[in-house]
C-alpha cells in the first residue's frame, strides 16, 4: 500500500499545479543573471527586470509576486498558468513565439563569442568554416543558433554558465556562443585564457513573455504591457536603469562602437503567431513495438513486486484474488490519472509533436543512461569491495586513505564531485571522454556508499561466525568466501538495491559535465520545443523502466539467499 | 593426552582473563573437565589450548608438541587436527545441516564431495539426525543444533575435542540428549577437554577436573577426590556449595 501511496504522491508532484487568479501579478524570472535579475547581498530580488516588474505592477494597479524559476522551465510555468509574465532577459525567437506571445522588445542585444586566447576565430566567417566544437547553454538562443546555422559543428550543451566558460578556457571547446553581456562577464573571469568577441553574430530582441490567450479570452494583458513599455521608455526610466546597473558595460560598448542594449528602435514590433494545435506526424511501428515490450516487462516486474509474500496473510497464494487486486489497483490509478489530466487539459496546451519527432534521440539517451548506469554499477562494486579490503589492510597509509576517502566522498554533493572531478582531476590527468569520466566518477562516488554498506553487512555477521569458521579450520579467505560474505550479502541486499536505484537516477547529473544521457536529451528536446509535462512524463517512465526491473532483481536475489524467516 | 600449561596469561583490554595458569597432566587422562565460576577463565583457557586465542605470555604443549602461537599457519594446522564446539552452537545459518558437516570436510580436509557426504551421513545417523539432514539450522531445536555441531566437529576424526559449555544454552531435556552423546563419545575412545557447570556430569565422565578462579588454576585432581565435600580449599568448597544448593 505504501508503494501505491508514494507512486500516487510522486504523480501529483509531476503534474504542475494550475492556478490562475487576477491578483497579484506573478512574474517569473531566473534570478541568476546579474545585473538584470539577481538576488542582492541583502537577500532582496534586484536588477533591471525586477525594477521593470515593480513599475509594471504599479502601472497595472496590482501587487507583485516574483517567482524564481529555472530559465528552461519558465515557458512551461507560463503555459501552465502558474505565472502571468516572463521578464527574464528572454529573447523573442520565432520558435518561442509558437508557444507563447511576446510584448514589444525592450532590449536589443546580440549573440557574442567567447574563444580561447590564441583562437583563429575572429568573427562569423571563421566560425562557419571548418569543424568547430561549440559549447552552448541549454535552452538559450545560442543553442538554437548553433543547431540551425552551424551544420558542421559539434554542439555540446551544458546547464551551467561557469561550466561553459571552463570548456573554452580549458580548450575543450573552440567557442561558446551566448549573449554579449554574459560573454563579457565570463571573459573577465578568465582574462588569461580567453578572448571575448562581442560584435553580434546575430541580433536579438528581449521582450516580456505573455501566455497565448485561450479560446474566449482577449489580448488585453499584452496591450497593457506594450502600453507600459512605451511610457517607461518615454519617461527615460530605461536610461536611469542603465546608469544604475550597467555603467561599465555602457562605456565599453560605446568604445567598441556597438549600440547599447536599450537603444531599441521604437517602431520595432514582435509578431504574434496564432495557429492550430499540432497533430501527430507519422507513426513508427518499430518504436511502438520496442516501447510496448519495455512497458510490458516493467508491468510484469511490478506485478511480481507487489505480489504477496507474507505467509501470515490467509489465502496469499490465491492467484485469482491477486490478479483481481492488481487490476483494481490499476483501474484506480488510471482513474486518478484521468482526473488529474482532465483538469490540466482545460488550461494546458498539449504539444506532443516535438517530443515525438525527437523520439529516437531521446531513446538513444535512454540507452546511454542504461549503459552508463550499469557500467557504473559494476565498477562501483569493485570500488566498494576495494575500500572494504583497503580499510582492513595492515598497511597503514592505504588503510587511512580508504577511511578518509569514504568520509570525504560520501560527505560531498555529487554535483561537486562531478564538476571537480571532470574539470580539475580529469583535466590534470588529461582524460577527455565525458561519458568515461562520468562513469568513473559515479562509480567512485557510489563506491564510497557501497563500501560502508558492505562493512556494515560484514560487521553484522558477528564474531561467533568468525570463531566457528576458524574452529573448523577455514583459512581467512575461506572464512570470508563461504561463511561471512554469503550471510552479509543477504543482509545488505535491500540497502544495495536502494543504492543502485539512486545511482541510476543520479546518472542524470552527468549532464553538468556535458554527457548527453537520457535527462539531457529529454531536456534538449523539451527546451527546443518548449514543451513541459510532455517532456517530463517520458522521463519518469524511462527511469521507472530501469529501476523497477532492478528492484525486481533485488527481490529475487533476496528470496534466493533467504535462509531464515 | 598429555597437557602442559605454564604461566599462561591473557588480557582483554584492562580485564584480566588468565593470570598465570599452570598445569601438568599425565597420559592416562582421556577426559579433562574445567569447572569454576563464570569469568574465572575457563573459556579463555580452552580457546588458548584450542588455538583460537593467542596468550599474552606463557606456553602450552599438547601431547609433547608445543603449540606455536607465533605462526598463523601452524595454528591453523593445530585447529584442523582438533574439533571445537561452542556454547551457542555457531552453525552456519545459511547452510543446511548436512552442508555444515560436509563443508569443512571438503574445504579443509580435502575429501571429495561424495566421500564427504557419505561420512556426514554416517555421523548424522549415529547421532539420530539423519531425517534432519536437509533442514536449515533455524528449523532445528537447540538440542538438534548442538548435535549437528558435534557431528561437524567429530566428522573429520579430531585428535582432541574441545567442548565449551556444550549444554548451557539448552533446556534440561536437551541437555540430557547432548550429555548422553558426549558420554558415548568418551566410551568410543575420544579425548575431550570441556568446560561445564554440570557437576554431576563432570564427576561421572571426567578423569581429571581442574578448578579455575580469578584466572588461575586453583585446584586439580580426580573427580571423586576433588568434589568430595571435605575439600581442603575453601574457595572450591564455597563454589561447590553455591552450585549444589538447589
Amino acid at each position: 500500500m505504501k508503494r501505491v501511496i508514494s507512486s500516487f504522491i510522486s504523480f501529483l508532484f509531476l503534474t504542475v499545479s494550475c492556478k490562475a487568479g487576477p491578483d497579484p501579478l506573478v512574474v517569473g524570472m531566473e534570478l541568476e543573471y546579474p545585473p538584470f535579475e539577481f538576488v542582492a547581498d541583502n537577500g532582496k530580488n534586484d536588477g533591471v527586470s525586477v525594477k521593470m516588474a515593480e513599475a509594471l505592477a504599479t502601472h497595472l494597479g496590482r501587487t507583485l509576486e516574483i517567482q524564481n524559476i529555472k530559465f528552461d522551465a519558465l515557458i512551461t510555468a507560463l503555459k501552465s498558468g502558474s505565472i502571468d509574465l516572463i521578464i527574464s532577459s528572454m529573447t523573442a525567437t520565432e520558435e518561442r513565439r509558437k508557444s507563447i506571445d511576446f510584448s514589444d522588445p525592450y532590449v536589443t542585444t546580440g549573440l557574442a563569442m567567447l574563444v580561447p586566447k590564441d583562437s583563429p576565430i575572429k568573427g562569423i566567417e571563421e566560425l562557419m568554416s571548418g569543424k568547430r566544437k561549440v559549447v552552448v547553454k541549454l535552452g538559450t538562443t545560442g543553442e538554437s543558433f548553433a543547431r540551425s546555422k552551424l551544420k558542421n559543428a559539434t554542439i555540446l550543451t551544458m546547464t551551467q554558465d561557469p561550466a561553459c566558460a571552463l570548456e573554452v578556457a580549458q580548450k575543450k571547446a573552440d567557442v561558446w556562443i551566448y549573449d554579449q553581456l554574459s560573454i563579457f562577464h565570463h571573459h573577465k573571469q578568465h582574462k588569461e585564457t580567453t578572448k571575448a568577441l562581442l560584435k553580434p553574430i546575430r541580433e536579438e530582441q528581449w521582450a516580456i513573455g505573455i501566455r497565448k490567450p485561450k479560446f474566449g479570452e482577449d489580448d488585453s494583458l499584452r496591450i497593457q504591457v506594450n502600453d507600459f513599455l512605451k511610457k517607461f521608455r518615454e519617461s527615460g526610466q530605461f536610461e536611469e536603469l542603465s546608469n544604475t546597473y550597467l555603467q561599465e558595460e555602457k562605456k565599453l560598448v560605446k568604445t567598441m562602437g556597438i549600440p547599447f542594449i536599450f537603444d531599441v528602435n521604437p517602431d520595432q514590433k514582435v509578431d504574434v503567431i496564432r495557429r492550430n494545435q499540432d497533430s501527430y506526424t507519422g507513426v513508427d511501428p518499430l518504436f511502438i513495438i520496442i516501447i510496448s515490450i519495455l512497458v510490458l516487462l516493467t508491468i510484469a516486474a511490478f506485478w511480481c513486486l507487489t505480489r504477496e509474500e507474507d505467509n501470515s496473510i490467509p489465502g496469499h497464494d490465491d492467484i485469482l484474488r491477486n490478479i483481481l487486486g492488481f487490476v483494481i489497483l490499476w483501474i484506480i490509478l488510471i482513474g486518478v490519472c484521468f482526473f488529474i489530466f482532465s483538469s490540466i487539459n482545460r488550461s494546458y496546451h498539449w504539444n506532443w509533436e516535438g517530443i515525438w519527432n525527437r523520439r529516437w534521440q531521446i531513446f538513444g539517451g535512454w540507452i546511454r543512461t542504461l549503459w552508463i548506469s550499469f557500467s557504473a554499477l559494476i565498477l562501483c562494486i569493485g570500488v566498494g569491495v576495494g575500500l572494504v579490503i583497503g580499510s582492513r589492510c595492515s598497511f597503514r597509509p592505504l588503510r587511512f586513505f580508504c577511511r578518509a576517502y569514504t568520509e570525504i566522498v560520501r560527505g560531498s554533493p555529487l554535483l561537486v564531485v562531478l564538476l571537480f572531478g571532470y574539470y580539475v582531476i580529469a583535466e590534470a590527468f588529461n582524460i577527455n571522454g565525458r561519458i568515461l569520466v562520468g562513469i568513473l566518477l559515479l562509480a567512485l562516488f557510489a563506491g564510497a556508499y557501497l563500501g560502508e554498506i558492505l562493512r556494515g553487512g560484514i560487521d553484522s555477521v558477528g564474531k561467533t561466525q568468525f570463531d566457528s569458521a576458524r574452529a573448523v579450520g577455514f583459512s581467512r579467505l575461506q572464512t570470508y568466501r563461504y561463511v561471512i560474505i554469503p550471510q552479509a550479502v543477504r543482509r545488505i541486499l535491500p540497502a544495495v538495491a536502494g543504492l543502485f536505484i539512486m545511482l541510476v537516477k543520479d546518472s542524470s547529473l552527468l549532464s553538468v559535465i556535458g554527457a548527453e544521457e537520457f535527462t539531457k536529451r529529454s531536456d534538449i528536446a523539451r527546451a527546443a520545443t518548449f514543451t513541459g509535462i510532455e517532456g517530463y512524463l517520458p522521463l519518469a517512465v524511462g527511469y521507472l523502466l530501469i529501476t523497477i526491473p532492478l528492484a525486481y532483481c533485488s527481490k529475487r536475489l533476496e528470496r534466493k539467499f533467504s535462509y531464515e524467516t | 593426552m598429555r597437557l602442559k600449561i605454564s604461566e599462561v596469561s591473557k588480557h582483554y583490554g584492562v580485564t584480566c582473563a588468565l593470570d598465570g595458569a599452570d598445569l601438568d597432566l599425565n597420559e592416562d587422562v582421556s577426559v579433562l573437565s574445567m569447572i569454576g565460576p563464570s569469568g574465572g577463565g575457563k573459556s579463555t583457557l580452552l580457546k588458548i589450548i584450542g588455538g583460537l586465542e593467542v596468550p599474552d605470555k606463557g606456553a602450552v604443549s599438547l601431547n609433547d608438541q608445543k603449540v606455536d602461537y607465533q605462526s598463523e599457519e601452524s595454528l591453523l594446522e593445530h585447529r584442523r587436527r582438533n574439533g571445537y564446539l561452542f556454547q551457542s552452537f555457531n552453525l552456519f545459518p545459511h547452510k543446511k545441516a548436512i552442508e555444515n558437516v560436509t563443508l569443512p570436510l571438503e574445504l579443509v580436509h580435502g575429501l571429495s564431495t561424495s566421500v564427504a557426504i557419505e561420512k556426514a551421513n554416517h555421523c548424522l545417523d549415529r547421532f539420530g539426525l539423519i531425517e534432519h539432514a536437509n533442514k536449515f539450522p533455524f528449523e532445528l531445536s537447540g538440542g538438534q543444533q548442538q548435535r549437528v555441531a558435534i557431528a561437524r566437529a567429530i566428522a573429520p576424526g579430531p585428535n582432541l575435542l574441545f567442548l565449551d559449555e556444550p549444554t548451557s544454552a539448552l533446556d534440561p531435556e536437551m541437555t540430557g540428549e547432548v550429555l548422553d552423546l558426549i558420554a558415548e563419545l568418551k566410551n568410543g575412545g575420544q579425548d575431550i577437554i570441556l568446560t561445564t557447570h554440570e557437576m554431576g556430569f563432570a564427576r561421572e565422565v571426567a578423569d581429571e577436573i581442574i578448578f579455575l578462579e580469578e584466572g588461575k588454576i586453583m585446584e586439580n585432581g580426580e573427580p571423586n577426590l576433588l568434589l568430595s565435600e571435605d575439600g581442603k580449599n575453601s574457595r572450591l568448597d564455597k563454589f561447590l556449595s553455591r552450585v549444589m544448593r538447589y
